[in-house]
């Protein structure tokens, strides 16, 4: 099995490490970066919970190996906040409710930040089918949907 | 879980790639990853190869050449969804890209590894059927172009040998202002679709149809033209009495049944959107057909 | 799950009998199989491989004549593998039975096939194991045929007649399967254009 060196860039950070071949962006991330905000909830691309952002676009980790981000600007849940202070979006999903257990919680955040960066005013509607590619087992999605409202309604107040 | 053990390729050129594909044993050709990794997180498929696309030059883009849309097949299906070229050349290809899968899958997945992966539910090689699209390969000895309909093999299976690459697809324009309409059956937006129906209509003003395309995607191993159909409808008026006619030729087909849909209840899809489509076309063309409730 | 195929031969029945027993000498005419060792007159090691849309599996096992009826001309082969890289398992039960046809011989072929493990999710679209049975069934008797043209010398000829081409079986993609039978069915309507 190839072994590859790899250069990239997460959450602003420089990376260079040797990989396996096989091992996905998600195992990288978790396992060679101890960032483990991305989760593994069925490793076949339908849950959503190891959604990041590759060069600024969703992307489910689960799906690309790690050879395939050298080069590239990865974005996880980790990345969002900044000095310590919970972004708009984030603190959107604490006032509203927007997780019980929390496993699927990364992966809405990643996705709803790349949705509302192009969505600035979405209708329930859009929201709802924006995050079909992210599944929840606790919440039925309601406080999801509120504050993905709620934080797009933030954001444009922040102009 | 956990793929099985590779090596990963690289190339950076298209005789490359192609001299990989043809040397090595038992090699796959990596693009989006959207359909092909999950079946090796399984273990469904396990390679010793795997030849990653991503940095050929020459496999991207869109561009109008020879009265029809040439689309690399390394293009993402989200490139396309948002290109101007493609909505207005080939606005049922745009259409259609708003089906697949969801956000995440089309920000990687691409026109190319949809069309070889060749998912009986798939709905770009609808698009391509319904289009009579033409697929560019490059293997050993050259390049070939082959008609989209030859070009689908059987289940999940195409005319691709072993040491060649798709490289790029075309889609012949239909005239401008032509009528489209792309409807699919599934449990959750995302989802597989059960059935669906992709089609192209050119309607003169005086609603007599010129010519019309109808492919259906979900019903058996590859995507299947409805030319009963189209037939019934070319060169006559286009109204609700023509369209419900033509929707019931979808009935012939012979849908595969599985978990998730028995024979029957494909057959009956297979009508209803194929009805619905062509009454979205309809409207498009200024039209007005009152929908019937089904 | 059950698989019914059929082919013909130009031979008499008695003699496409004989050459289908000949297990090392027909093995290699079916695309994907490839025979390892013949433990003793009636039991064979060997792999077959078969390319399914995408995943492309390989059984290793053995497979035994293990009722022969030279009268009525019926053969029941009982064959087993393991998938060679552990993802499920096969059990065939196979009856060959033998008919003339015109001049010719009729081939039926009633599998009874069990599948184990991963691979038994593969054929999750019916009928896509039968057809894929069939394809390989027909390849099969083109290659045979073609190794029995090869082996009736033409008349008047002194040299040896070529043999012609039979496939060494590496695993054919159905793809290949169907190309070759397609050009085959035209060669035999279009002679001239051979």
């Amino acid at each position: 099995m190839s072994h590859h060196a790899i250069a990239l860039n997460v959450n602003g950070k420089s990376y260079e490490r040797t990989v396996e071949a096989r091992i996905t962006l998600a195992d990288f991330l978790r396992d060679a970066l101890g960032l483990t905000g991305t989760h593994l909830g069925c490793e076949h691309g339908v849950c959503g919970a190891c959604t990041v952002l590759v060069d600024g676009h969703t992307a489910r980790a689960c799906l690309m190996f790690a050879v395939q981000a050298n080069g590239r600007e990865v974005t996880t849940v980790e990345g969002l906040a900044a000095d310590g202070m919970l972004n708009p979006l984030q603190q959107a999903f604490q006032d509203n409710h927007g997780l019980q257990c929390g496993f699927c919680t990364p992966g809405m955040l990643m996705t709803l930040t790349e949705f509302l960066r192009d969505h600035r005013d979405p209708s329930e509607a859009d929201v709802r089918a924006a995050l079909t590619g992210n599944l929840c087992r606790c919440t039925g999605y309601a406080g999801i949907v509120a504050a993905a409202l709620d934080a797009a309604r933030r954001l444009r107040q922040e102009g | 879980m956990k793929p099985a053990a590779f090596d990963y390729h690289a190339p950076r050129t298209l005789e490359e790639a192609v001299g990989l594909m043809a040397a090595l044993d038992n090699a796959k050709v990596l693009a989006g990853g959207q359909s092909l990794v999950p079946m090796m997180n399984f273990r469904y498929v396990i390679v010793d190869h795997l030849v990653d696309l991503a940095q050929v030059q020459g496999l991207r883009g869109v561009r109008l050449a020879d009265g029809a849309l040439w689309i690399g097949a390394m293009t993402s299906q989200r490139e396309l969804e948002f290109s101007a070229e493609v909505a207005q050349q080939c606005p049922l290809l745009q259409e259609a890209l708003t089906h697949i899968g969801h956000r995440q899958t089309r920000n990687r997945g691409t026109i190319g590894g949809s069309l070889v992966h060749a998912d009986p539910a798939a709905e770009l090689p609808a698009v391509c059927a319904a289009h009579d699209a033409e697929i560019e390969i490059v293997g050993k000895r050259g390049q070939r172009v082959v008609p989209f309909q030859e070009f689908a093999t059987g289940f999940m299976a195409t005319i691709v040998e072993p040491d060649e690459i798709v490289t790029a697809i075309r889609l012949p324009l239909w005239p401008a202002g032509h009528a489209h309409g792309f409807q699919e059956f599934a449990r959750r937006r995302g989802d597989f679709a059960l059935a669906g129906a992709a089609v192209l209509l050119d309607v003169a003003p005086d609603a007599r149809v010129r010519r019309a395309a109808i492919a259906l995607c979900g019903v058996a191993s590859s995507p299947v033209r409805l030319r009963d159909a189209e037939n019934l409808l070319t060169a006559n008026r286009l109204d609700a009495a023509a369209i419900k006619s033509a929707a019931a030729l979808a009935r012939d087909v012979q849908p595969l049944s599985d978990i998730h849909a028995g024979a029957d209840y494909r057959r009956h899809l297979a009508e209803v959107m194929t009805r619905r489509a062509l009454t979205d076309a309809a409207r498009r063309a200024g039209i007005s057909i009152a929908m019937e409730r089904a | 799950m059950k698989i019914a195929n059929a082919f013909r031969v130009d031979l008499p029945v008695e003699e496409a009998w004989t050459t289908l027993l000949d297990v090392p000498s027909v093995v290699p005419c079916m695309p994907g199989a490839e025979l390892l060792a013949a433990e003793d007159e009636r039991t064979f090691r060997g792999r077959m491989k078969v390319k399914l849309g995408p995943v492309a599996v390989a059984f290793e096992g053995r497979a035994r004549l293990d009722e022969v009826d030279a009268a009525a001309r019926t053969v029941r082969v009982k064959a087993s593998g393991n998938e060679a890289k552990g993802r499920g398992s096969a059990q065939a039960d196979v009856v060959f039975r033998l008919q003339p046809d015109g001049a010719g011989t009729r081939v039926d072929i009633a599998t009874d096939l069990a599948l184990a493990g991963a691979v038994a999710q593969y054929g999750r679209a019916q009928g896509v194991i039968a057809d894929s049975a069939q394809v390989i069934i027909d390849a099969f008797a083109t290659n045979l045929r073609a190794k029995i043209a090869a082996r009736t010398p033409p008349a008047g000829a002194t040299a040896a007649a070529p043999s012609p081409e039979v496939p060494r079986a590496p695993a054919l993609s159905l793809v290949a399967v169907l190309l070759a039978l397609v050009k085959r069915w035209f060669a035999r309507l279009h002679p001239a254009s051979r």
